[in-house]
């Protein structure tokens, strides 16, 4: 039929030159000492005081100073904003000295009141705080003592305190600030005194800092300025770890991270980009195991299913091998970490197997699954979407049916549905993990009567540990109380941990001292530079 | 009219179709390896000996899986057209309708009422109706493609209530019902066989997007086939190692394309009129 | 009562019948994101009680439910559950990115759509086999997909174009591209179907035979009764579109509805999945409402009926 070509021909033609037109449209250019940094998702609000993800920790950690910092090298507390601190014999009473000649960015003076300011706002029940008021733990009160003296008093000894006053959550933001806007509105003008300012933050897309010009009190560990030092971080929200990957690759941003295993390989051979590998303090990724439901309740199948699983295999097909194998309940980053336990139920088909048989498990009916109440041997096993954790649970299943031992994955899609699958009680393994740098987060999940006691299990000493160790503040006995606490937890095979979560950052080679906080996920970006833009 | 409506008998070119597509439900019968059986040392082989067409990142035989996956795909996005095709056509159809001037006009507010159910279905994010119908039924095959259904439900109708609305608006409706045909014969006799081409057409998309919905709540965190062999996943497997092992999703992506080529051919084929050509 | 009048009604009864419908279907899912965030940070029971109590989410689902109809009916549509923030302002703020690629990527659709669907339909045998072939693998490529193996090519490789965000027009046509090829698939098809329907009627092959010109023939016998069903889905695909493409939002990281909704679902923050679906279902009316009248314009014979 003629005349249909030309008909046809007008959009194809249109759609090339779109094609065609749109290099020159991009064209943009980009000041020397500007960066994007991709975010792995969009915190649910960015108010450190009220919200909870670690996400926003990464923009707003350059923002706001703390009271105290951890030193990134060693893990010891040392001066921030309080140049130095008493606690109390009994451990309820903390006194800090507080920096002089601070101001915050909006330039309001920083003093005692500043600090009482935030913690009434932190403690405020309008404000609905979702993380920062439960770090604060036991906190009773304050005392004013001087215009740079301030007590936080305690309604009994808690030592993590000064973990929690280390971190973003509590960061001190401008009184001036807070009283100048809403509750809801602060996020979207935060002020704190940090090495950098916070510029905008426009939903859905991007969040920017500039360095703040004044800046001279940081903490130790923090450099002046270097020459190439970074002015201004633009933070995108690259959702997708494969476009994370692409964007770093195409120099679109200059720093990403959770970036996908296989991508970090692939990358790492690339020119123009460096992998940082940054272990994250906490739990592991690990499998809780039910001791109240058959078969998990019973000891031996606990330990023939920690002693079955092949960790190595699961870090080299799943984590390319940038994962350390867990041995624990705390990961190796983790302060009070109990290195002995390396190497305990490490993997041994043949151990495992031994231990079932000693148990008395047995395959009578030679369908090559051992035989449990008339049918096969089988755990159940909730699996979050999250983390690759449906990935290990596969592997999983797999080394396990070699034991003889069918594996049911439940798959839940939110942390809502997860919650819901562990209250039903019905299942025999719980993926899940939880970051923090004082171990005092193990309580929820073993103490007899925790939140997150999904393990079932109840045992006065155990408690007993856990909880003199929370109260006690000097470090050297706390490691004394973690390393049995940790040793208990293995003994009794309570979890099956998997791998260290190591979060894959990848930057361009152009960026210079990207190191990270003692929390892992913090970049410290005053130290970084970015050379050649 | 109605003659020149009815399905010409199978050509051999639909039989062969129906036959690619029957193949793939007994094709796990010549799968070479388990597709399950996982092999970390085999990890990302590319394709040759012994694996044809390659191994993914547990170590698993792509073409295995292929053959197996194509089972559950099809099932899926077949029970899911199924399914916004039962429900879509006659809520369509229905909504399309309108009462015939100068009689008694009960039923009236029916097309107003179906109209509405269809755009509030419209407004509901496959997304959520996923998360809901997994929370009740768990998670498995049958919830997803209750799920992807559901979502094509709206689409579905809405093009049959627009080509409903052609047909019983034209002259030839209009003479039927002065011949004294009733509204249930002018929908079903009159209207249903002259949209089938529109119906044809809907039913086709309903099945692609449901293959391709399926496969994105893996890609959203929604928890998917978790080791089972399935196209989608096998698409999105090979999505998060396509720099090293292309090949993962190359022979999932041919095969979705030739599947969704090759039901639109069938649809195409019986719905055409006798002497037409598409 | 007069059309437009019945035409008002029902779309109230749409957004009711849409506003309940989530509201229920939320109620199903358990629990909510306040809650879960609260058991993570270590809350106790009491807490948690307290606060979910100001919140309302003690309530029986039918108290909340009258809760949220009345404060729907003074255009309220609530605050996040995890931020405070009004859903009206969070919809807006998205609203932009989400129009922009709706625009951009249903013009691809549109014109890619018109051209491969008439080659199908019309083309001699070979192109219309090809055409065919093209609208199938449109049709079963997903953008997930597609959309990485573009940004590989177009960005990483080539360096061409942006790999994504929102703002310039450059970091529009990549994401414009790979979700209008997929878009394409769906009105190619029902232009390939409509134009297959309507070239064999029988004052088709009339007008051919009195020798009209062929532009002609295809211009007013064969394209425009096949509007209405083409017009329809387009219009389908643009509702889709401003409730937001969640996959391409995602992959393009760029801002939009799609990625609102998909956070608040999975984060559980009811009041902003509940305002989104509410935002839809008056996109649907209202898109309906103008597919309804451009078919009307097209074909004069649907005039009388709606």
């Amino acid at each position: 039929m003629p005349g249909k070509p030309r008909l046809i021909a007008l959009p194809i033609v249109c759609l090339f030159l779109l094609v065609a037109c749109a290099p020159a449209l991009g064209a943009q250019s980009t000041p020397g000492n500007r960066i994007v940094y991709g975010l792995s998702f969009e915190p649910s609000g960015i108010d450190p005081h009220i919200n909870a993800s670690a996400e926003l920790g990464i923009p707003l950690r350059q923002v706001y100073d703390t009271l105290v910092y951890r030193d990134p090298t060693t893990g010891e507390f040392v001066p921030g904003l309080a140049e130095s601190w008493e606690i109390s014999t009994d451990g309820t009473r903390y006194t800090f000295h507080l920096r002089q000649g601070v101001t915050f960015h909006d330039g309001t003076p920083f003093n005692a009141q500043a600090v009482a300011a935030n913690l009434d706002r932190i403690l405020d029940p309008d404000v609905a705080s979702q993380k920062a008021i439960f770090m604060l733990g036991p906190f009773a009160d304050y005392e004013i003592v001087d215009d740079y003296t301030i007590t936080l008093i305690l309604a009994q000894a808690y030592a993590p305190l000064l973990d929690s006053l280390s971190q973003v959550y509590l960061g001190i933001a401008s009184p001036t600030a807070l009283q100048a806007v809403s509750r809801e509105r602060y996020q979207f003008h935060q002020v704190g005194t940090g090495p950098y300012e916070f510029v905008e933050y426009v939903p859905g897309d991007r969040i920017v800092i500039h360095r703040s010009p004044n800046y001279a009190w940081g903490p130790s560990f923090y450099q002046p300025p270097a020459e190439n030092a970074i002015d201004e971080v633009e933070f995108r929200f690259l959702t997708d770890a494969s476009a994370r990957a692409l964007a770093l690759e195409a120099g679109d941003v200059q720093v990403v991270g959770e970036i996908l295993p296989t991508d970090a390989r692939a990358l790492a051979t690339e020119g123009g980009i460096q992998i940082i590998q940054v272990g994250i303090p906490g739990q592991p990724l690990q499998f809780l195991m039910n001791t109240t439901r058959f078969p998990t309740g019973d000891r031996a199948i606990r330990q023939a299913l920690i002693t079955g699983t092949n960790r190595e295999a699961i870090s080299a097909a799943i984590f390319q091998r940038f994962s350390p194998a867990a041995w624990g309940p705390l990961s190796a980053a983790t302060p009070f970490y109990f290195s002995q336990l390396q190497g305990v139920f490490s993997y041994s088909l043949a151990d495992a197997q031994a231990l079932l048989t000693q148990a008395g498990y047995t395959d009578a009916d030679e369908d090559t699954y051992l035989d449990a109440d008339g049918g096969d041997l089988t755990v159940r096993v909730i699996v979050p979407p999250w983390g690759q954790i449906p990935d290990v649970a596969q592997l999983l299943a797999d080394q396990w049916r070699q034991l003889g031992i069918r594996t049911e994955l439940i798959p839940v899609p939110t942390r809502g549905a997860l919650f819901e699958e562990v209250g039903k009680g019905e299942f025999n393994l719980v993926a899940w993990y939880d970051f923090g740098a004082d171990p005092a987060l193990l309580n929820q999940y073993y103490l007899s009567d925790g939140t997150l006691n999904w393990t079932g299990y109840t045992n006065a000493t155990l408690d007993g540990l856990l909880i003199q160790a929370v109260a006690t503040t000097d470090p050297g006995s706390r490691a004394a109380l973690y390393a049995q606490v940790q040793q208990i937890i293995m003994q009794e095979a309570l979890i099956l941990p998997i791998r260290d979560y190591v979060n894959l950052n990848g930057a361009s080679t152009r960026i210079q001292n990207l190191h990270f906080d003692r929390y892992g996920w913090f970049p410290l970006l005053p130290n970084a530079a970015y050379v050649g833009g | 009219m109605k003659a020149a409506l009815r399905p010409r008998r199978l050509p051999w070119r639909t039989v062969l179709i129906l036959a690619v597509i029957a193949f793939f439900f007994i094709a796990p019968a010549f799968a070479p390896y388990d597709p399950m059986a996982t092999d970390v040392d085999a990890q990302f082989a590319p394709p040759g000996l012994p694996y044809l067409l390659g191994t993914d990142q547990f170590g698993r035989d792509v073409l295995s899986r292929m053959l197996y996956g194509g089972q559950r795909t099809l099932a899926i996005a077949l029970t899911a057209a199924a399914l916004a095709l039962i429900v879509g056509v006659p809520l369509g159809l229905l909504a399309a309708w309108q009462p015939p001037l100068g009689r008694r006009r009960p039923l009236g507010w029916l097309p107003h009422l179906l109209n509405s159910v269809i755009e509030a279905t419209f407004a509901l994010p496959g997304l959520l109706l996923a998360l809901v119908v997994i929370t009740l039924l768990g998670s498995g095959p049958v919830s997803v493609a209750i799920a992807a259904g559901i979502s094509q439900i709206a689409p579905v109708a809405r093009l049959t209530q627009i080509a409903g609305r052609g047909v019983l608006a034209s002259p030839y409706v209009e003479a039927a019902r002065a011949l004294g045909a009733r509204e249930r014969r002018v929908l079903l006799r009159h209207t249903l066989p002259n949209i089938a081409m529109h119906v044809a057409a809907a039913a086709i998309l309903a099945f692609s997007y449901s293959l391709l919905n399926s496969a994105a709540l893996t890609f959203l965190g929604l928890g998917g086939a978790l080791g089972e062999p399935d196209w989608g996943a096998m698409l999105y497997d090979g999505r998060q190692a396509f720099r090293i092992a292309p090949w993962i999703s190359i022979a999932p992506g041919v095969a979705i394309t030739l599947m969704v080529w090759f039901a639109d051919r069938l649809g195409t084929s019986l719905t055409m009129r006798r002497n037409g050509s598409a | 009562m007069n059309g437009t009048a019945r035409r008002a009604l029902a779309a109230v009864f749409t957004l009711w019948l849409a506003a309940t419908l989530v509201f229920f279907a939320l109620r199903l899912l358990p629990g909510d994101g306040l809650l879960t965030q609260l058991i993570e940070s270590g809350a106790s029971p009491a807490t948690i009680a307290e606060r979910r109590a100001a919140l309302g989410l003690d309530q029986p689902a039918f108290i909340q439910y009258t809760h949220f109809l009345g404060s729907l009916i003074t255009g309220d549509l609530g605050v996040s559950l995890l931020t405070g923030q009004p859903v009206a302002e969070l919809i807006a703020q998205q609203l932009g990115a989400t129009a922009e690629l709706a625009l951009a990527s249903l013009s691809v659709a549109v014109a890619a759509g018109l051209a491969l669907g008439t080659v199908a339909a019309l083309g001699s045998r070979v192109i219309r086999r090809l055409a065919d072939a093209l609208l199938a693998f449109a049709l079963s490529a997903p953008v997930y997909w597609t959309g990485t193996l573009a940004i590989f090519i177009f960005t990483a490789r080539l360096g061409l174009l942006p790999s994504g965000g929102a703002g310039r027009l450059s970091q529009l046509v990549l994401p414009a591209l790979v979700l209008g090829l997929q878009l394409a698939g769906g009105i190619g098809r029902v232009t390939q179907a409509s134009f297959s329907e309507t070239k064999i009627q029988p004052h088709v092959q009339t007008a051919h035979t009195k020798g009209l010109r062929s532009s002609t023939v295809l211009l007013r016998h064969i394209a425009r009764p096949a509007l209405p069903a083409i017009i329809g889905q387009i219009g389908i695909q643009a509702a889709f579109l401003l409730g937001g493409a969640v996959v391409t939002e995602s992959i393009f990281s760029r801002p939009g509805i799609g990625r609102l909704l998909l956070d608040a679902t999975l984060r559980q923050d009811y009041p902003i999945v509940q305002g989104i679906i509410i935002w839809a279902a008056a996109v649907v009316v209202i898109v309906n409402l103008l597919v309804d009248f451009a078919i009307a314009l097209a074909d004069p014979r649907v005039r009388e009926g709606t």
